[in-house]
């Protein structure tokens, strides 16, 4: 900060100044994450519009069942270790603590629900959900799922832009599910990226929440 | 109308208090070099303006040591978010009377 800064004073210019370094330090943290959701958006819409140009799984004949489904896997496996990397640099962001805390729950949540949607549908297969259901189950919970766990997330740091993606990843994952097999994949395909575009957008360029300092 | 509080009607200190108010929930701390980086200060800068800060009883500074590096925590006391709040308050009281 330089002297002509310091000799500025005017109360307009100081309101200013605390917009202006509000809107620096949310998009600093917040940024990243917008970037990040940018990466889920791609690989989510490439992983879906592969199942649903795969023989035997989408509408489309085009690539044949195995490589569809690696690309796939391979998109959301790029996603999700990116994710962990982006969370590994969130953690040195010096800021230790009540919130720290808060983020590492917020982080293991994640963990235990994918791991749980895995183990129910698992259990609900072998009590004979026919493979055709299973199709039509599996990205529906889990995108159900993820959207639940931005309405939380949203919730937990006041952050508008996040729990309007998880209301609209809800309503994706239901409406997507009454589309049935195979379309679903490409309602997914479409509206989640759409979604998570608009989100990110939000994020990096929309209005910042109220802090706790101006709820008074 | 009450006088601004002079220690946070300065633009450096200004910016590191919207800072801490934005980034820390109450109970949290940021390491000095984090805090140097989200606000684009130098080094000597920001240690002068904390120091003002932890003087008025703002901020918190704490010197510790990670093995043998030396780590400074920095933390808004509940009076400096409180300070922050009356002086933001104070900035939209003046502007709404003179408009």
């Amino acid at each position: 900060m330089n002297e002509k800064l310091d000799a500025a004073n005017d109360p307009r210019e100081m309101l200013d100044l605390i917009d202006t370094t509000r809107r620096e330090a949310v998009r600093h943290i917040t940024g990243r994450y917008a970037g990040l959701l940018v990466l889920w958006a791609i690989a989510w819409g490439v992983g879906f519009a592969a199942l649903w140009l795969t023989r035997g799984v989408g509408g489309v004949d085009l690539l044949p069942t195995a490589v569809g489904w690696w690309i796939f896997a391979g998109a959301l496996v790029i996603a999700i270790v990116w994710s962990a990397v982006v969370g590994i640099r969130a953690g040195s962001d010096g800021i230790r603590g009540r919130s720290q805390l808060q983020g590492a729950l917020y982080g293991c949540s994640w963990t235990i629900v994918m791991v749980a949607a895995w183990a129910l549908i698992s259990g609900l297969q072998s009590n004979g959900l026919s493979q055709e259901l299973s199709q039509l189950l599996y990205p529906s919970l889990y995108i159900f799922l993820v959207g639940v766990l931005y309405l939380s997330g949203g919730a937990l740091w006041r952050a508008v832009p996040m729990y309007i993606l998880g209301g609209l990843l809800i309503v994706i994952a239901v409406i997507g599910l009454f589309f049935g097999a195979p379309t679903h994949f490409l309602v997914y395909a479409i509206a989640g990226p759409v979604a998570m575009l608009i989100v990110a957008a939000l994020m990096y360029w929309g209005p910042v929440a109220p802090s706790a300092a101006e709820r008074s | 109308m009450n006088e601004l509080d002079p220690v946070i009607h300065a633009p450096a200190r200004l910016r590191i208090m919207t800072t801490l108010a934005e980034v820390l929930e109450d109970g949290d701390t940021i390491t000095f070099p984090a805090l140097q980086k989200l606000l684009g200060m130098t080094a000597g800068n920001l240690t002068t303006h904390l120091a003002k800060l932890s003087d008025a009883g703002y901020v918190e500074v704490a010197k510790s040591f990670a093995g043998r590096k030396p780590v400074t925590e920095i933390t808004l006391t509940h009076a400096g978010r409180g300070a922050f709040r009356s002086y933001r308050s104070q900035l939209l009281a003046l502007l709404g009377g003179s408009a």
